[in-house]
């Protein structure tokens, strides 16, 4: 019989789930008591704002696990010079500010920089691939290092070409891997909120997602604020669920 | 309301703090103010926090520490006044709203029709802050009827307060943008039709001495205005 867990060590650790659910639950009592949540559902800025926010983060997705398996694929299975370099200009957007990254993305493409991409859609994509792609490109990366390279080795003895070892053999195994990072990834784009703001600007039924549309909501409307972030925060919740079920399930 | 947080966080508990909650474009003239009177009453901190005016009514409703509320505009005030925030509140100084200029590459916007002929990037302030309120009036008194709802058709960014839209047009993020005539300093603009956009001052109703004290000092401080590009009430 396996011994059961201090009394201390179960309530230690159940602390940090009582600091994410105590703010969530408060949230969510005072977000039903403004009484808003009816009235927001159907108005047009939300239903637009979400959207906005479904399809620019599924668009930045897609884009992410296209050019960022390769990428998680060569930095696990080759050594080469420059590799922790290149490691950690990966990472970097995960330790940015968020606000330092949008300024960045503006100073870079807008008017005054390379090419002005500035204040649209394309920028809503940029800037959630900019936060959201270095969480996938770590999850697969480890995904492939964990997976055993005899597998591939045999693969190759039996005259697969590397093509097909890598879509055969390599992405089947490290599935679980490239799920994971994607929702994760995933999830921080529907949640992006400063580099979007600062590059792409806030403007309702263009460049306006979910979270901006909660942010300028509260200079007018705190209950209508409150409404929007149950919205958010319900869509969040049941799109990360199923995906969690879905990889269990692969 | 973090930034509350924060004030009350450093705050050391043994002295005086007196916190004035004031609209962002007032920064500049009330930090000269703040310090010269700072200076004469070294028995406590001053600390001014400076943002859009709905957020900070929202921070005192939820209790921000402030004991002097400014806003830029009669709205914020008159409901912060409805819900017994602050009370008596008084008219401190009025301004303009100008169009304004990016820095560079705007050399061929001369008049506001150039905005429209050219499709140049606009960024203003929300229409729910004081900014983007005086902004959407003072479009609404151009003379020619169409010509405000095809500048505001130009708009690619709402700003929620008048800071960023600042900022937008300083880094050139933007061609053009709606700001402040006391924020226009060195910008190039073109002016839009007068409207009244007159900012009220009102303590707290637990508001102490000192703080009426301040208050005194923030009305005779007109001088300091009138040089930071804003005009008596």
């Amino acid at each position: 019989m396996k011994p059961s867990p201090a009394p201390w060590l179960v309530a230690l650790a159940l602390l940090p789930l009582a600091v994410i659910l105590v703010p969530v639950a408060w949230l969510v009592a005072r977000g039903l008591e403004g009484g808003a949540l009816g009235p927001v559902l159907g108005s047009p800025v939300v239903t637009e704002a979400l959207a906005l926010s479904l399809w620019t983060s599924v668009v930045a997705l897609g884009l992410t696990i296209l050019l960022g398996t390769p990428l998680a694929w060569l930095l696990a299975r080759k050594d080469f010079p420059g590799q922790r370099l290149i490691d950690t200009i990966i990472d970097l957007p995960m330790v940015l500010p968020p606000a330092v990254a949008g300024l960045a993305l503006l100073m870079a493409f807008s008017r005054t920089g390379l090419v002005d991409l500035a204040f649209t859609r394309v920028a809503v994509v940029l800037a959630q691939m900019f936060v959201a792609a270095p969480f996938y490109v770590r999850a697969v990366r480890s995904g492939f290092e964990g997976l055993d390279e005899t597998l591939e080795q045999v693969a190759a003895t039996l005259g697969a070409s590397p093509a097909s070892i890598f879509f055969r053999v390599s992405i089947p195994l490290a599935l679980p891997a490239l799920v994971g990072g994607a929702v994760m990834s995933w999830a921080r784009a529907l949640g992006e909120f400063g580099a979007t703001i600062f590059f792409a600007g806030n403007l309702p039924g263009v460049t306006q997602t979910m979270p901006l549309a909660i942010y300028s909501a509260m200079e007018s409307n705190l209950d209508a604020a409150l409404a929007l972030a149950l919205v958010q925060l319900g869509v969040s919740a049941l799109l990360l669920f199923a995906f969690k079920r879905v990889s269990r399930g692969a | 309301m973090l930034l509350w947080a924060l004030v009350l966080a450093c705050s050391t508990g043994s002295r005086e703090e007196l916190v004035v909650f004031a609209a962002s474009s007032l920064s500049e003239p009330m930090t000269e103010i703040g310090v010269a009177w700072g200076l004469s009453r070294t028995e406590l901190d001053l600390v001014q926090v400076f943002d859009g005016s709905n957020r900070l009514r929202t921070q005192l409703a939820h209790g921000g520490p402030a004991q002097v509320f400014v806003s830029a505009s009669a709205d914020q005030m008159a409901v912060a006044v409805k819900d017994g925030l602050v009370v008596d509140p008084r008219p401190l100084v009025s301004n303009r709203v100008v169009l304004a200029l990016a820095p560079d590459g705007t050399g061929d916007i001369r008049t506001l029709e150039d905005i429209v002929r050219r499709e140049a990037t606009l960024v203003v302030a929300a229409a729910d802050v004081p900014l983007g309120q005086y902004t959407r009036e003072a479009m609404d008194r151009l003379p020619e009827a169409a010509l405000g709802e095809k500048l505001l058709a130009r708009v690619v960014s709402e700003e929620t307060n008048a800071g960023q839209v600042l900022s937008r047009i300083r880094l050139g993020a933007v061609q053009a943008g709606v700001i402040y005539a006391s924020d226009s300093e060195g910008l190039t603009t073109l002016s839009l039709p007068p409207i009244d956009a007159l900012y009220q001052v009102a303590l707290t109703p637990d508001a102490t001495a000192a703080a009426q004290d301040y208050l005194v000092h923030l009305l005779q401080g007109q001088e300091v205005f009138t040089r930071h590009g804003f005009s008596p009430p």
